[in-house]
């Protein structure tokens, strides 16, 4: 599998919270979805990787080149959406894209200004008077005018509406069309995810829980509800989490097809991404 | 880092007019009072305010917004740098225009305009020289407190030992001040680009080490 971006043993720490060796490689061609709470350390990584942050411990591998020796240059190929444009507010589309074209190598005018009007975007306003939607189109014109390689979002469709948020979706998946391109993009509205992401990466207080293939997480996990005696006749190293009813036990297990098998008796429904981050957040262990 | 000059510019647009209009002010302010020197000061302080609204700027989402881009972190803290001479060129030319008109309006003598722009000039490089570097590590209110206390300080200073002197000895100083004038403002001007030299450093040092 050839990575984009490979991340081993990343460790960053602050005050109150590490984010704690981290080993992780994002498949080239692929959407690469960050999920976990607040806090949980999404945004930390996004910017360890962009070097907004530097980690204490670690490595971090873009195209197979350490990130400490590529120069600024590198960012030539990657479209990003971290931190937001208010600080822009009194600049308009127009006035940014110009601004834009002297910082990129590969900046394409007409790709920019065929975005602003594909969004509807009035490029002669101020970015204060958009809206957040409109701010954050504005964004993705901007990580898509430069021939970007690789897109690193940062809860690009948060706060937004679900038409917009499509729109959003639609278009990172028109980006993966190229094999060449990869996409890592956090959120918390996991059913954005689930629509469009490759693999799913799952972060709970700073340490990396689980890295899958989604069809593979969503085909082999799945949820029982039977009672404390059925319970226990489910092999413990099936178990992932368990939510305990007063009348019904609720238990996620990592491979219901072999449960299936060999406990015929036991029905188990499929779990989506949703349920199987809760159950490993919230559920108890056996 | 033309673009994030650009950046800069673009976001300072909003503050354009105002500053046009306050500086037409006070040069018919400094043309009653007949003092080219007082409109070529004015025009340095709200300067300095401009600089300020881009730290500002950047401060409020714009350098975690740089670094995102491809230009390197010295990049960014050279593009302020560069803006601020080219600002303090634009704004030394435009007050010392009006200072020369009103110079001949009023019948002033034109060494004073010159000689209170170039030391003005280096005031402002000397000040910014501080001040930027402060606010890289401390941010733009602990800057504003240190600029304050760089004016203040100054002028406590000279008050409290002309208030010592006697006659005699406040026109002596004024003899000497004046045989010196060249030399003194070579001197500043010598002091303000070392100044600034050290004080780049200092600040991309600062940025380099600045998590966002």
């Amino acid at each position: 599998m050839d990575a984009a971006i490979c991340l081993h043993n990343v460790t960053k720490s602050y005050k109150d919270f590490t984010l704690d060796h981290i080993t992780l490689d994002i498949p080239k061609g692929s959407i690469v979805g960050l999920v976990g709470e607040n806090g949980a350390g999404k945004t930390t990584l996004l910017k360890c990787i962009l070097q907004l942050a530097t980690p204490e411990e670690g490595q971090i591998y873009i195209d197979d080149k350490p990130l400490s020796q590529l120069s600024g240059d590198w960012k030539n190929n990657v479209g990003v959406i971290i931190s937001g444009i208010d600080f822009a507010g009194s600049m308009t589309g127009a006035e940014f894209g110009k601004t834009m074209e002297k910082i990129y190598e590969n900046w394409e005018m007409d790709t920019y200004q065929a975005y602003l009007k594909d969004f509807k975007i009035d490029a002669g306003k101020k970015i204060k008077e958009y809206s957040k939607g409109m701010k954050m189109k504005l964004c993705l014109a901007l990580a898509l005018s430069h021939q970007a390689k690789i897109l690193i979002f940062d809860e690009p469709t948060s706060g937004l509406d679900p038409v917009v948020r499509d729109d959003i979706l639609d278009l990172l998946l028109d980006f993966i069309q190229d094999e060449s391109h990869t996409v890592l993009i956090s959120s918390h509205i996991i059913s954005d995810l689930e629509k469009v992401a490759d693999y799913i990466a799952f972060l709970h207080e700073g340490r990396l829980q689980l890295f899958m293939n989604k069809d593979e997480m969503l085909d082999k996990h799945g949820v029982i509800h039977c009672s404390a005696v059925e319970y226990d006749q489910i092999p413990e190293d099936y178990v992932k989490g368990i939510r305990k009813g007063q009348f019904c036990y609720e238990v996620l297990v990592s491979d219901r097809h072999k449960i299936q098998r060999e406990l015929p008796g036991l029905t188990v429904d499929s779990a989506s991404i949703e349920e199987i981050i809760l159950f490993l957040v919230k559920g108890e262990k056996k | 880092m033309i673009g994030l000059m650009k950046k800069d510019l673009y976001c300072l647009k909003q503050y354009f007019r105002q500053y046009i209009l306050m500086v037409l002010f006070f040069a018919v302010f400094g043309f009653f009072m007949k003092s080219p020197s007082y409109v070529i000061f004015m025009g340095m302080i709200m300067g300095v305010s401009l600089m300020f609204s881009t730290l500002s700027v950047d401060e409020m989402g714009g350098f975690g917004f740089s670094l995102t881009l491809p230009v390197s972190r010295r990049q960014i803290v050279g593009s302020k740098y560069l803006l601020l001479i080219v600002g303090m060129a634009c704004i030394l030319l435009c007050s010392m225009g009006l200072g020369l008109i009103i110079a001949v309006a009023a019948d002033v003598s034109y060494s004073e305009v010159f000689f209170c722009t170039v030391s003005c000039g280096g005031f402002y490089l000397l000040v910014m020289a501080i001040v930027i570097p402060v606010a890289f590590r401390w941010k733009v209110e602990k800057a504003r407190i240190v600029l304050l206390g760089i004016i203040a300080l100054p002028a406590i200073v000279v008050i409290l030992i002309f208030r010592q002197m006697n006659e005699v000895q406040k026109e002596l100083f004024e003899q000497m001040v004046e045989m010196n004038l060249s030399t003194i403002v070579i001197v500043l001007g010598i002091v303000a680009i070392i100044a600034l030299l050290f004080s780049y450093l200092i600040s991309a040092r600062t940025f380099e080490r600045e998590e966002l």
